[in-house]
């Protein structure tokens, strides 16, 4: 059946699909009706009346962007009444108008403004008597003028309908209208920036940026958000060598113009004065600044001494999720040609090394198995152990979108409550460090429904050993899931809906990471199979680069691309130098290796294991018996103080380079201002000491780094630098042929009644040093513990009041937040804060048991 | 202060979900012993029901009924719309300003009273009148007043329906055999309390002979056949709309628009105060004829004692069986509920007021989609007026042919046609539709007030048109008056002698509908305001000639670009009061011109 229709607009014919929109077919024929109030990706507001037009046969003009199509409609978008009404409904938005232009932000990118211009309104011919609104210069972030709201209410659509935050709402009515946060409080939300972002007038503006700059004046320069692991496509806002802003347009990105917090006001950090600025070199026990020459010659001949001396493999070093991979595939490169060790590793050997590990036993996969638009052809997700919202926005838009506009299913399962769970259909609450056993437990009970089905697949006795010895009954015990819920997921999975699977960072922190990562591959696979619908295994990824840093190689085992030592042929052709065959030191060993005086050097760059990893103490004690230690980052980090050389790096906004997106978007950057002071990229500095060490690397650009990454890692063949758009290019991650795939799990207790477990987790507006140096400490600094209302009211804590979770002979303590987003029993403090490291406790995972007093 | 035991005590009986937020907010104010619903009970409420904060502001502010600042034990809203306004409201609130010492927004200082300005109370037969909370009162006077207020004095706060007996719906129901009773035939015969009364003279009897001898569809057809029309104010066919419904099991519902706001109009309120099961009986059919198995009745919450008549009815309905599962044995099954409104006159917009029943703000929708395609919680839905459905069962019983009997050739059946202003006698008459207003206002009115001489009527509301003596002679039937420019809207006729001045009656006019806009569209939102500055220029005699094709230019464009017909309404009464008293108006451009009408009002309203 043909479901296009044929209209004619303005005498120009147009065949659209029957839910088309008039204003949507106008567009594709090129036709322009101006607009204010519609943004494409809104449901239709129809409050400005601009876009009307006339139907042949109809009595009244309709507004074009709020009316289907019908066949044969005869449409014309330009009149005289049509040109009067649209210049009266300007008019009406221009009554009492304060006209400031010349000090509103929005001067220069302002919709009524251009509308006036374009309509040649030179008067406001009518003012109505009405007092002055308050302007709200009390909430963070955002400022608030009422008086040059136009009510078109696009703000309220965008946090309603995209962020799901319902944080603003029209109030009163009549001429009265408003819109407000909470009837007129200052705002108490996510601050994702977006209302501002989506305001066509000055009536929400961005706090940090008032009075920075006009918007002519702004260079925008494509770039890629460095926070999470969404890599939305941003522009930095540059005037005079400064980033003044951030920006997304909903046109050319494939996040749609929707940034969060971190994105829009995260971005601090860059003129941040703060900033390492000068290469230091320590001194006796003062670190000096000195020119780079002098940092560069000293370290190499240090260097040098040491691998004389004590061997290639007394070095390692730890790379960065949030650099280029340019920057990590040279660091990488340093180790295995220059030096010749591979003891190389990050912070992601505690987490998310083990996403490919357990993909490739399954489902034959090097990342995620389908990009994010997969979230949105998804009628089933299942969200387990991650706090989406926090750990990638923009995957949580998706997911939250899906679940309230097309009504898919979705289900969350976390040990405490996170955003998504408003939108649940169904939540389960499972105890910490269960993951394992619960997906255990529904690859069972999906076994179990569709017995008659999967005896048929040859390969399913393979799974079906390993869930042997499974009893759901415990399962549901141990987890703490009831027993209905488990069999209610294996129903909805099992539906014949195409579907997603999203695990984040509980998965990634488990115990046995790879074993739920491989549970969850089978899941797929099995649900796949049963519903015979397509169904796509995404990791949520809350760092922008880890994707990237894992498939350049930065890890002990494996070659960029994950390639095995012995076929590292090709390597050795193009680095001219032989490769160590030996798997290198982990993240853990090379600690050890440290304390045990195997490792004398250890080069870092832009980690800070004193923050980051866990046991900070031991890595503390390891820096101050290390005999060389370099860091390269662009803060004066904790671990920086104890090194022997300091090499002040870039931030993204001043270098060029590509970043791999958690759905493996690899994605281009551009410099948008020069380097801070002395400052270098990366691989420049890489680059650097390199040559000093005696091997030559002449890379004028990091294009000419990709174009040997991409004549290497087998991954990257299909992409050119050249290639790659504003969007850059999704790499598929297809390596082998799913599978069942047996897994072990081990015995989980039962915690005793009464007794406490800590996990933590990201928090939304703090992610580590960049958030912590930059605008949005206004949201709070300070890490918090959050503890259900009936163990605060047991253990007569109030909130705020200052508590203390101990565990292990180490205690850290924090203001309390008393919630019902933890169950009884758990609490949560978030990671990456200064004030708090819960890393000293829950070691290498994200939960412990823990004596939790007041005081 | 409400304990939260109160208030989780309050969400427990009435149900958790948005669309019940109006009887939360509701029961909290009455029992908050001051009228208020405090900002601290607001957040209590979002945190109990997850319903966002900003959601419940934003719906708090929308309707006039609930304050958040304190108020008192007993709320005196005194009505200011059209027939009040016309027959002596601004010396109402003389009266009650001397009487109590308060001004409007002001508490007395023994903090029992609160004095508020509102608009139309649906009594406009015994115009003025005034709300104590939900107690109405009318026929006032400044002697009444006082003892009326006096006895509030010594009582405990209560959310009643203890309305004077002048407001009884029976009471304004004009005695005349010369009527041609329908509708109202029952209406003083049948004890609205007793399910019993109601089937012993016949009633539910049209109900079970559709389920016996009709289908679906000819239920449909014989709607259709009858040349029913909406009688809620756009006169579209019922029937018609019936056949809309879509076919399929998917949820429907049917809709009883009783938000009867328009200033003039109180039909629907005597109909559900004295014969609700009439209503519930018309509702039954336009379920058994569409497939839709839930019905609502939206009531205006200041008709407490409708809400409380109509309760009582659907409770005796389900235990009678005539409501529930399986209705006479048949597959038919049927419930109905009540929802109530919070003061807003747009909501008697079909798709504000659906928005309003799922607990929003009652912003009107776009169409398409229509209510039959996409209408409460988006599934098909019908809605018609109460008229509407009290009118069904009749044809049901008496066929079609029966009810074209009476009526014009396009219109057929009676007209419920509310009389008010300066009229010797005032009240409900029906009749045939394409009465004349002469004969209303000659034989059911007995003339105008005290001898004087008639200059005007406005008929259909403030969205309908004034009249002047050429149309005393026009059929009042929807098509005709259509035809001459005017509408019959819901059927209001307030005559209006010489001493009414045209300026402050469209002044009054006007004020209305800039205070009801809903603010959602541009046009309507700064236009209806634009348009009552340019009224108060009139009024306040500093306006210049071209203010008068300024407004008409303005209403215009209203008219073409407003979202819903609130925005589109103010037209119609600007020309048709200028087409005949442009003389007035341009007397009005002289600040030398005396104008005690006007005056009063300025002094009243606009201080």
């Amino acid at each position: 059946m043909n479901d296009n229709v044929t209209i004619t607009i303005d005498g120009k014919g147009i065949s659209v699909p029957k839910e088309t929109t008039i204003l949507a077919a106008a567009r594709a024929l090129g036709i322009e009706i101006p607009t204010l109030c519609y943004h494409p990706k809104l449901l239709p507001i129809g409050s400005c009346r601009l876009c009307l037009v006339e139907i042949e046969g109809y009595e009244k003009p309709v507004a074009s962007c709020t009316t289907p199509v019908v066949d044969a409609m005869k449409v014309t978008t330009q009149s005289e009444k049509l040109l009067a009404l649209r210049k009266e409904a300007i008019q009406f938005m221009l009554v009492n108008h304060p006209l400031d232009c010349p000090i509103c932000d929005k001067g220069g990118e302002c919709r009524l403004q251009d509308l006036a211009f374009e309509f040649g309104l030179d008067q406001e011919v009518f003012k109505i008597a009405a007092s002055p609104l308050l302007i709200d210069y009390l909430s963070p972030l955002v400022e608030r003028n009422n008086n040059r709201c136009v009510r078109c209410g696009r703000c309220v659509s965008v946090c309603n309908e995209i962020q799901g935050e319902m944080a603003i709402e029209w109030v009163n009515h009549g001429y009265d209208t408003e819109i407000l946060p909470r009837g007129g409080y200052p705002l108490n939300c996510e601050f994702c920036g977006q209302c501002i972002a989506h305001c066509p007038v000055g009536a929400l503006l961005n706090r940090p940026f008032k009075y920075k700059a006009r918007a002519w004046e702004l260079e925008k320069i494509h770039s890629v958000c460095p926070y999470c692991g969404g890599g939305c496509a941003i522009e930095l806002n540059v005037r005079k060598n400064k980033v003044l802003r951030i920006t997304s347009s909903y046109e050319d990105t494939h996040n749609q113009g929707n940034l969060c917090g971190r994105g829009n006001f995260g971005f601090g950090f860059i003129n941040n004065n703060n900033r390492l600025h000068s290469p230091l070199i320590k001194r006796r026990k003062d670190q000096v600044p000195v020119t780079w020459e002098d940092a560069l010659g000293s370290a190499s001949e240090q260097l040098k001494k040491i691998l004389k001396s004590s061997g290639p493999e007394s070095i390692a070093g730890l790379g960065s999720p949030r650099v280029s991979n340019e920057d990590n595939y040279l660091f990488q490169k340093f180790f295995r040609a220059v030096i010749g060790t591979n003891n190389i590793d990050s912070s992601v050997h505690f987490n998310y090394r083990n996403l490919e590990r357990g993909l490739r036993a399954t489902l034959g996969l090097s990342a995620s198995s389908h990009g994010f638009d997969a979230l949105e052809k998804a009628q089933v997700i299942f969200v387990l152990g991650a706090d989406v919202r926090a750990e990638s926005p923009p995957a949580a838009l998706k997911i939250m979108k899906m679940a309230r506009v097309h009504g898919s299913t979705l289900v969350v399962a976390n040990p405490r409550k996170t955003k998504l769970d408003k939108f649940a259909n169904v939540h389960l609450r499972y105890r910490p460090g269960t993951e394992l056993l619960l997906v255990a437990g529904i690859l069972k009970a999906v076994g179990e429904k569709n017995k008659d089905l999967l005896d048929n697949i040859p390969q399913f006795p393979v799974l079906k050993k390993s869930l042997e010895g499974i009893i759901l009954q415990e399962i549901s015990e141990v987890t703490g899931v009831p027993l209905e819920q488990i069999y209610q997921v294996a129903t909805i999975l099992a539906k014949r809906e195409t579907g997603c699977i999203v695990f984040g960072y509980e998965v990634f922190t488990h115990q046995q990471a790879k074993e739920v990562v491989v549970s969850l591959g089978n899941l797929a696979f099995l649900s796949e199979k049963v519903s015979q619908k397509d169904r796509g295994l995404i990791p949520i990824i809350a760092k922008n680069n880890v994707q990237g840093m894992l498939d350049m190689g930065v890890m002990p085992d494996l070659l960029p691309g994950y390639q095995q030592f012995e076929k590292g042929a090709p390597f050795e052709k193009v680095w001219r130098q032989p490769i160590p065959k030996q798997p290198g030191k982990n993240a853990e060993a090379i600690l050890q290796g440290i304390l045990d005086g195997k490792i004398k050097a250890l080069y870092l760059m832009g980690c800070d294991p004193l923050m980051e990893f866990p046991f900070p103490d031991k890595w503390e004690e390891a820096s101050d018996k290390l005999e060389w230690l370099a860091v390269q980052d662009i803060f004066y980090t904790e671990v920086a103080t104890k090194a022997d050389y300091v090499f002040p790096a870039v931030t993204f906004a001043e270098k060029e380079g590509t970043f791999t997106s958690g759905e493996r978007r690899v994605q281009k950057f551009f410099p948008g201002i020069s380097p801070y002071r002395s400052a270098l990229p990366d691989w420049e500095i890489i680059q650097r000491l390199s040559q000093l060490m005696g091997y030559p690397m002449a890379y004028a650009h990091p294009k000419a780094i990709m174009n040997e990454i991409t004549s290497l890692v087998p991954q990257y063949n299909e992409i050119t630098y050249e290639r790659l758009g504003r969007n850059g290019i999704t790499l598929s991650s297809t390596e082998g042929i799913p599978h069942f795939t047996p897994f072990s799990i081990n015995k989980v207790a039962k915690p005793k009644p009464g007794s406490f477990t800590l996990i933590t987790g990201t928090a939304f507006f703090h992610s580590g040093t960049l958030s912590t140096n930059s605008g949005l400490t206004v949201l709070g600094s300070k890490a918090w513990v959050e503890i259900n209302s009936e163990d605060a009211g047991s253990l007569e804590i109030h909130e705020g009041d200052p508590v203390t979770i101990s565990s292990a002979g180490k205690a850290i303590s924090a203001a309390a937040k008393i919630t019902s987003a933890v169950p009884r029993g758990v609490v949560f403090v978030p990671n990456n804060f200064r004030d708090v490291q819960v890393n000293q406790l829950v070691a290498n995972q994200n939960y412990c048991p823990v004596e939790v007093t007041k005081g | 202060m409400l304990t939260t035991e109160d208030i989780k005590g309050v969400i427990e009986k009435r149900g958790s979900s948005k669309e019940h937020l109006m009887f939360i907010l509701r029961d909290l104010e009455n029992i908050s012993g001051n009228n208020q619903l405090e900002i601290d009970v607001l957040e209590k409420v979002a945190e109990i029901t997850k319903i966002p904060k900003s959601t419940i502001a934003g719906f708090v502010g929308f309707y006039t009924m609930f304050k958040t600042n304190p108020r008192a034990p007993f709320i005196i809203r005194v009505c200011k719309s059209g027939p009040c306004h016309v027959m002596g409201a601004r010396t109402i609130f003389d009266a009650v300003e001397r009487n109590l010492g308060i001004k409007p927004g002001e508490a007395t200082p023994d903090g029992l009273f609160y004095l508020e300005q509102c608009e139309c109370l649906g009594v406009c037969s015994v115009a003025p009148a005034m709300m104590i909370n939900y107690d109405i009162h009318g026929n006032l006077t400044e002697k009444k007043i006082k003892q009326i207020l006096e006895s509030y004095k010594s009582q405990k706060a209560i959310f009643g329906e203890k309305c004077g007996p002048e407001v009884e719906g029976k009471a304004c129901v004009i005695d005349d055999d010369r009527q041609t009773k329908r509708l109202l035939v029952m209406v003083g015969k049948v004890d609205p309390l007793s399910i019993d009364s109601y089937i012993k003279n016949g009633g539910y009897a049209a109900i079970r002979k559709a389920i016996r001898e009709y289908s679906s569809d000819d239920v449909i057809n014989i709607v259709k056949d009858s040349g029913l029309s909406g009688r809620g104010g756009a006169g579209f066919p019922a029937g018609l709309k019936w056949s809309f419904m879509p076919k399929g099991d998917m949820q429907k519902y049917v809709i009883c628009n009783a938000d009867e706001g328009e200033p003039g109009t109180f039909k629907d309120r005597v109909l559900m105060e004295e014969n609700p099961h009439l209503i519930i009986e018309g509702m039954l059919l336009c379920g058994y004829a569409t497939g839709a198995t839930v019905g609502y009745i939206y009531v205006r919450g200041e008709f407490r004692r409708a809400i409380e008549r109509l309760q009582r009815a659907i409770d005796q309905a389900r235990e009678s069986r005539m409501l529930g599962k399986h209705l006479s044995g048949s597959t038919f099954s049927f419930d109905i509920f009540i929802k109530e409104g919070g003061g807003a006159y747009v909501c008697g917009e079909e798709s504000s007021l659906m928005n309003s029943m799922e607990g929003k703000r009652g912003f009107p929708r776009f169409r398409p989609p229509f209510p039959a395609g996409a209408g409460f919680m988006g599934m098909p839905s019908n809605v018609n007026n109460v008229e509407t459905y009290a009118s069904v069962p009749m044809i049901i019983e008496h066929g079609a042919t029966w009810y074209k009997s009476l009526g014009t050739e396009k219109c057929s059946g009676t007209k419920l046609y509310c009389l008010s202003g300066k009229l010797n006698r005032t009240g409900l008459v029906e009749l045939p539709m394409g009465t004349t207003l002469r004969e209303l206002i000659d034989i059911y009115g007995k003339g105008i007030k005290d001898g004087k001489t008639f200059k005007f009527a406005q008929v259909g509301g403030s969205a309908g048109g004034v009249f002047g003596e050429d149309l005393l002679d026009l059929p009042l039937d929807i098509d005709q008056t259509i035809k001459a420019g005017v509408t019959l809207g819901s059927g209001v006729v307030l005559a209006c002698d010489k001493d009414t001045c045209a300026v402050d009656f469209l002044l009054n006019i006007i004020s209305f509908f800039a205070h009801e806009s809903c603010g959602q569209c541009v046009p309507c939102r700064v236009g209806t305001s634009q348009l009552h500055f340019l009224a108060k220029k009139f009024a306040m005699r500093t306006a210049v000639e071209k203010d008068i094709d300024s407004m008409i230019e303005k209403a215009q464009l209203m008219k073409q670009a407003s979202l819903c017909a609130l925005g589109q309404s103010p037209i119609l009464p600007i020309t048709t009061t200028l087409k005949y008293f442009r003389e007035e108006f341009l007397n009005h451009c002289n600040t030398r011109y005396s104008c005690p009408e006007c005056d009063m009002t300025l002094e009243r309203f606009y201080r």
